[in-house]
């Protein structure tokens, strides 16, 4: 009898290690199973956010084709005209209030900063004489390095000819991708045809001046003791006095009209 | 590690998650200025491009994500395990993008959302492990097992 129980007990415990080995394996295809399918859901997913985020909102302009004329050129045209320059300074070099923009030229927010606000300060503060924009160009967005600086040494050397602002403000209304090297010498020469009085032959000579580098450097040294670490990033203050950074939540103009509003009542 | 101890755990960073969401989205709407360890990073980062989705802000999204996952452990059904793993990958993977947009095309860092990126790693790697190890809704024994031998 009690042979007969144990072998009963144990056909019973080899029988339930059988089936608990059944459901353990079951189980862990079922886990596996849904684990795949979580992944694959959530890589579907993260997949489309970031095509959404890569180009629903991207308002970057086309391709340039070779030989092609720069877009917006006669907006840009329009939009500087009658307004007095000098190298990086926009505006009249008695203008009671003093905006200083670091900027990137191959840098997809910048541009924004410059369809967004730009215009409006330009329009009415600038026009009027209230408010004079420095332009203090930075030289590491984007990839490879060096494409950057090529874009910003040759702004510079056009703003010699006082087409800083025209020639920059053109770069961005046709900026390309920014991890792409695009800044080759003949795409800086079909923008800088786009630019009104602007001899990009002599701008290209000017681009090597010590002259040229020494202001790149300076805009360079000046972002890191105004302790910034992106673009673009602001100093305003009245003409003349130790401007402060001005933080925006947003390229609405009003984030800007403001403050500078209120320096102009002082 | 038992169940209960995964859902405190991820209970806890989902409502660090969703406080720092919820700043961040308030931040956005009222239009001021972020607390920011680095000057103009914050603000940078905020009014990129990026900090928007199909018109939302992104902090909102977060939001959505960090309330779904602390639900989540509010059940100890497998479609909580599946729904908590699901919304944390794909925080965690949104997450990583936006890092490598803030740290190769804004060029700006924003604390806030390095923190999130953490916390949602953190939340990917638990969420997994409880969908992987810890058996279907903490039931007891099935009664014809309970009651055999």
């Amino acid at each position: 009898m009690s042979s007969r129980a144990e072998q009963k007990a144990q056909f019973r415990a080899a029988r339930e290690a059988e089936e608990q080995a059944a459901r353990q394996s079951a189980r862990r295809r079922r886990v596996l199973t849904q684990l795949a399918g979580v992944l694959a859901g959530a890589a579907v997913v993260v997949a489309v956010l970031i095509a959404v985020s890569s180009h629903g909102g991207n308002t970057a302009t086309r391709k340039l084709e070779a030989g092609a004329a720069p877009a917006q050129s006669a907006a840009v045209g329009a939009m500087f005209a009658g307004i007095p320059q000098k190298g990086q300074v926009l505006g009249r070099a008695n203008a009671p209030v003093t905006l200083v923009e670091f900027a990137d030229l191959k840098c997809p927010i910048c541009r924004e900063f410059s369809a967004q606000a730009l215009p409006t300060l330009v329009q009415q503060y600038v026009r009027s004489g209230r408010l004079r924009i420095v332009f203090e160009p930075q030289t590491f967005v984007g990839s490879p390095p060096g494409d950057s600086a090529r874009a910003a040494s040759f702004a510079l050397a056009a703003g010699k000819q006082d087409r800083f602002w025209q020639f920059a403000e053109l770069w961005y209304a046709n900026q390309q991708d920014e991890n792409t090297a695009y800044a080759t010498g003949s795409y800086i020469r079909q923008i800088a045809g786009g630019v009104s009085g602007l001899n990009a032959t002599k701008a290209f000579a000017a681009q090597s001046l010590p002259s040229t580098t020494t202001a790149l450097n300076k805009a360079s040294t000046l972002f890191d003791a105004s302790g910034f670490s992106g673009t673009p990033s602001f100093l305003l203050g009245r003409t003349g006095q130790t401007p402060k950074a001005l933080n925006v939540s947003s390229f609405d103009p009003a984030q800007f009209t403001g403050p500078i509003d209120t320096l102009l009542k002082q | 590690v038992t169940d209960r101890t995964l859902r405190v755990v991820i209970g806890v960073l989902a409502l660090a998650g969703l406080a720092i969401a919820a700043y961040l989205t308030y931040v956005h709407y009222a239009g001021i200025k972020p607390l920011c360890l680095s000057s103009g990073g914050c603000e940078t980062v905020q009014a990129s491009r990026y900090a928007k989705l199909g018109g939302v802000p992104v902090a909102t999204l977060g939001l959505a994500g960090y309330a779904l996952i602390a639900l989540s452990v509010l059940s100890r059904t497998e479609t909580a395990r599946l729904a908590g793993a699901g919304a944390a990958l794909v925080g965690f993977g949104f997450s990583a993008y936006l890092t490598y947009r803030e740290l190769f095309t804004i060029d700006a860092i924003c604390q806030w959302c390095v923190a999130s990126a953490v916390i949602m790693t953190a939340l990917a790697l638990l969420t997994t492990w409880r969908l992987l190890h810890v058996e279907g809704g903490g039931a007891r024994p099935a009664p014809e097992l309970a009651a055999r031998g």
